[in-house]
């Protein structure tokens, strides 16, 4: 039970703001450049999600037009980016996670010499950018006979003609979300790692007197609950990033729009209607939008990972 | 079974039919249905003339020219004949002294006739007065020098580039210039190879490689060009694939493969695009622009002289005019058709929707639906149509007629859109209303405990017992490891509660193979067998609890074979739930948002299999490693059972058999 809260009296509130100043004065620093640089642009973001806005004339006003159109009219958002967004962010968000998880706990059983070794080649994927990505994945799934999967399967004898896997829409979701989850691993990864090494080893000792059997409840009633804060970093980034990754589906079609928007996540919707065709509300509207689904999905990993009175406050 | 019986009934009654009206046609037009298999549908030629005159010997081609001048290939009398169809004579008779086997022919738009002549080794180019012109022989390039060159069928395109289907050549359709060299091969069966030898090919060495049989291909038939200039061939031996259209480069441009006959002998194109392919067995095929099967009619009968039945069917022709010209190979005999009015109006209807006039096209169809109210075809055109013209709505139920869920869910999506933009404000409002609702609720309830009194009423709803171990289920699905744990130790859970799961969910399963939308319900309710469905079911279930009881009580597991009976009745929760969720969604989700239904499937799947896994390793208390054991031994022993089950029926029948004729004989021997 936490106490209820007292309302403070004047008095009392300007003693405190005084004797927490230096508190304050500390946290310009970091809070300036917060303000000025991510939470201005947030608003103004806002702002303009209600205006129509070209870039070259002054923002008009058109209220919620914006978002009226967005999910009346907008039949590429409603039939490809809507479903494509969600299929990927629950794919690749979980999925990531869950393999991030696991490969952590694995990398975790090994002596500190291979483990090492092996966390760097793990965290590789994320930390490299688009260009080798490009490289190496359109490299496998390249569209002629010497795309290293083409040349596969026809030496099986499965395809005659090489597949246009980047080109076309059946398989171009697939792939995507291959290449995501490669790359997406390593995510909250580190983190994980170190929360589990920092486990106290006698609770599993205690627990194993306990009468705990096996591995398996090792991870539900030791491991887990004993990193929470690091599961929950861990959720958050998996679920921002997954609603952010976007770039890859342009980076392995090589276009933005992806083919036929069989890619097509909201990032890239955003992309195609801000820096393409100039309309900074709209694209404004939807990035509102995203915001308020990262946030949503946010709450919920709060939820589950987050501590009790983290949620209630 | 049953739908053969039904359809060799009606074939029977339209049989008597057919004699009692005395119409033309000698042999019944299919068509196929939303399932893909063929069915019966009206008239869509009738014979009409029937030449016997001409003296043919096993004739190999046909083809027509813009004027209207039917060129046959006489392959037997080393001649061709041009004849006029319309007046009916012999115009002129091409016997030229080179020609050992004529088997192909092909006339230009500016009226050369190329000659394929597999005997003499050669295709013979004529021009207009049929004057020999010039003689492609074998291109002396080196890649060629050691392949067959028995040109049996040829075509031109409009460049003049010569195609050839050669006798014995599976490497494919020989392309040469029009000076006579050799261009290559335009395109190529491939073998498609079955699974197992994909795995031979993938383990295998390379000398162990070479020792395989190769699978032949399925080899070229024959070749045409149409007025566009596209080519299309036949090959035999091939289910689909048979006849394809091919792009320049050579690719198939059918976007699903063309069904049909497995023995297609020729193929010609009318000037609308609409494909007619003979099959050696008699049959004539019709397709789309697209190759999807329009009509199927003619049938194979050797020792009947009745037109329209072949003894063999090598080659098919359109006259302008849009009769259909087949010859008999064995009989030599030609045969024409008549369009019907129905076959003519499905043609402009098809026409005009690829034209863009959906409008006019509409027209068409509905007159065709008049005509036969079940054409697959005609309803998608309509829906088409319908759908092109914006009226989703109507469009929707000629898709579901039709079969066509793709289309069905494309204008069922325009149609929820059309809802949702009417209802938005009012979902949105309501949606705000709730949320408010809530808080207040709430906040309500910090003072005054109004969630208490529901609270209280939910716990003595639970404190029941056999609700209570019902509602377990929830328990051990959201836990596990602690609910099993309960079940073994505090005996929780009831025999009652797991039998009254066990039956919602097989009311649940019956429901979801059944009960979909029509957007995914992908077998129709009338070919489901729920009497198959449910005896596998309960066989299945019930084997699996005996033989997971068998195998643990030798394997030191703990559970008593009362727990494992409730193991998977608490474990399958999370799946009838996921059901129960798809079953809903599938009445109001499209494709485009399919994947929410296999996700909810897939997790549902997991969910119930990881719960089952943990549930079994908990309650007979095992490590992973052993319940992984005990899991696969109870799947070995299944298999031991159904195979001693098998065994006894087959000696219960065999006694059952014994014991009768042993009353027979009592019978004859005491009554007789």
């Amino acid at each position: 039970m936490t106490t209820k809260p007292h309302r403070l009296s004047k008095r009392e509130e300007k003693a405190r703001l005084k004797r927490d100043a230096g508190a304050y004065a500390l946290l310009v620093p970091y809070a300036l450049p917060f303000i000025l640089f991510i939470l201005m642009p947030v608003v103004m973001a806002m702002g303009l999600s209600f205006t129509y806005f070209d870039v070259i004339n002054p923002p008009s006003f058109t209220g919620f037009l914006n978002y009226i159109t967005l999910f009346t009219q907008d039949t590429v958002f409603l039939k490809n980016v809507l479903p494509n967004t969600f299929l990927y962010a629950l794919v690749v968000g979980p999925g990531g996670y869950v393999l991030s998880f696991l490969i952590a706990w694995m990398l975790t059983q090994l002596p500190k010499g291979p483990r090492t070794v092996l966390a760097l080649a793990v965290y590789t994927p994320s930390m490299l950018g688009s260009v080798f990505i490009g490289v190496v994945w359109r490299a496998i799934f390249s569209g002629d006979q010497r795309g290293i999967v083409n040349y596969l399967l026809m030496e099986l004898g499965v395809i005659d003609q090489p597949l246009q896997f980047l080109l076309t829409p059946n398989h171009f979701m697939g792939i995507m979300i291959l290449v995501s989850l490669w790359s997406a691993m390593g995510i909250g990864f580190l983190a994980m790692i170190s929360g589990i090494l920092n486990i106290n080893q006698e609770l599993y000792e205690a627990a194993y007197v306990d009468g705990m059997r096996n591995r398996f409840q090792e991870i539900i009633y030791i491991t887990v609950p004993s990193m929470k804060p690091q599961m929950l970093f861990g959720a958050v980034m998996a679920i921002v990033n997954a609603f952010n990754m976007g770039w890859i589906g342009v980076t392995l079609s090589g276009a933005n729009p992806t083919p036929e928007y069989s890619g097509q996540l909201i990032t890239n919707h955003i992309d195609d209607f801000g820096f393409i065709r100039y309309e900074m509300g709209y694209a404004a509207a939807l990035s509102v939008v995203l915001l308020m689904v990262v946030y949503l999905f946010n709450r919920l990993a709060h939820r589950f990972f987050g501590e009790r009175e983290e949620v209630e406050s | 079974m049953k739908k053969t019986l039904a359809l060799l009934l009606v074939l029977l009654a339209s049989l008597q039919a057919t004699s009692a009206f005395a119409v033309q046609a000698t042999s019944f037009t299919y068509t196929v249905d939303d399932t893909m298999t063929l069915v019966r549908t009206q008239d869509a030629y009738l014979p009409d003339k029937t030449i016997s005159s001409l003296g043919l010997n096993s004739p190999e081609d046909l083809f027509f020219d813009d004027s209207g001048l039917l060129y046959i290939a006489d392959t037997g009398n080393k001649r061709v004949l041009v004849y006029d169809s319309l007046r009916e004579q012999v115009v002129k008779e091409l016997a030229h002294p080179d020609f050992r086997t004529p088997r192909g022919l092909y006339v230009t738009e500016e009226g050369q006739l190329y000659v394929a002549d597999a005997g003499a080794k050669a295709v013979f180019r004529f021009d207009g007065d049929l004057a020999l012109d010039h003689t492609f022989l074998k291109p002396d390039t080196a890649v060629f020098a050691d392949t067959n060159y028995e040109p049996m069928k040829v075509a031109v395109d409009k460049a003049g580039s010569i195609y050839i289907i050669g006798e014995g050549v599976y490497s494919g359709v020989i392309q040469l210039a029009p000076t006579g060299e050799f261009l290559g091969y335009f395109t190529v069966n491939r073998s498609r190879p079955s699974i197992q030898q994909i795995i031979q090919r993938a383990l295998f060495t390379r000398e162990q490689r070479a020792n395989l049989v190769d699978v032949a291909p399925g080899t070229f038939s024959n070749v045409f060009v149409d007025k566009q200039g596209i080519v299309y061939t036949t090959s035999m031996g091939l289910e689909l694939d048979g006849l394809k259209k091919h792009a320049t480069n050579g690719v198939n441009m059918f976007v699903s493969p063309a069904w049909g006959e497995e023995d297609m002998r020729d193929v010609t194109v009318n000037g609308e695009g609409v494909i007619f392919v003979s099959s050696q067995r008699g049959k004539v095929t019709i397709y789309s622009k697209a190759g999807e099967l329009v009509f199927s009619f003619g049938s194979n009968v050797a020792d009947l002289d009745v037109s329209g039945l072949y003894g063999s069917l090598p080659s098919i022709a359109v006259s302008p005019n849009g009769d259909i010209w087949t010859v008999d190979g064995m009989k030599g005999y030609l045969q024409s058709y008549k369009p019907t009015v129905y076959a003519n109006t499905v043609y402009e209807a098809m026409t005009l929707y690829e034209q863009g006039r959906y409008k006019d096209s509409l027209e068409l169809w509905n007159q065709a639906l008049r005509l036969n109210q079940m054409s697959v075809l005609a309803h998608n055109g309509v829906g088409n149509a319908l759908f092109h013209e914006g009226q989703y709505e109507q469009s929707m139920g000629h898709f579901e007629v039709a079969g066509n869920r793709h289309y069905y869910s494309e204008a069922f999506w325009e149609v929820r859109n059309d809802w949702l933009q009417k209802t938005l404000p009012l979902v949105a409002i309501a949606l705000i209303a709730l949320v408010l609702l809530a808080l207040l609720i709430r906040r309500l309830d910090k003072k005054r405990h109004i969630r208490g009194l529901l609270r209280g009423m939910w716990a003595r709803l639970a404190a029941a017992p056999f609700v209570g171990n019902v509602l377990f289920a929830l328990t051990t699905a959201r836990h596990p490891l602690d609910g099993y744990y309960d079940l073994r130790v505090k005996k929780r859970g009831s025999l009652p509660a797991a039998t009254f799961l066990y039956a919602a969910f097989f009311v649940t399963f019956i429901l979801y193979q059944t009960s979909k939308g029509f957007i995914y319900q992908f077998v129709r309710v009338q070919d489901i067998d729920v009497a198959g469905l449910s005896a596998g079911f309960f066989v299945l279930l019930g084997m699996f609890i005996f033989c997971n009881w068998l195998v643990s009580s030798i394997n030191d597991g703990d559970g008593t074979l009362k727990q494992i009976y409730m193991i998977p009745a608490y474990a399958l929760l999370p799946l009838l739930f996921a059901m129960l969720i798809n079953l809903a969604l599938s009445y109001g989700v499209t494709y485009s948002e399919s994947f929410i239904l296999s996700l909810v499937e897939g997790v549902g799947i997991l969910w119930s299999l990881a719960t089952l896994f943990l549930g079994l390793m908990t309650v007979h208390d095992y490590s992973f490693k052993e319940t992984v054991k005990s899991l696969l031994m109870t799947v070995v022993f299944i298999i031991i059972a159904a195979l001693v089950a098998l065994i006894f029926i087959v000696m219960v029948e065999r006694l059952y058999q014994f014991l009768g004729t042993i009353f027979q004989e009592v019978k004859r021997n005491v009554y007789a």
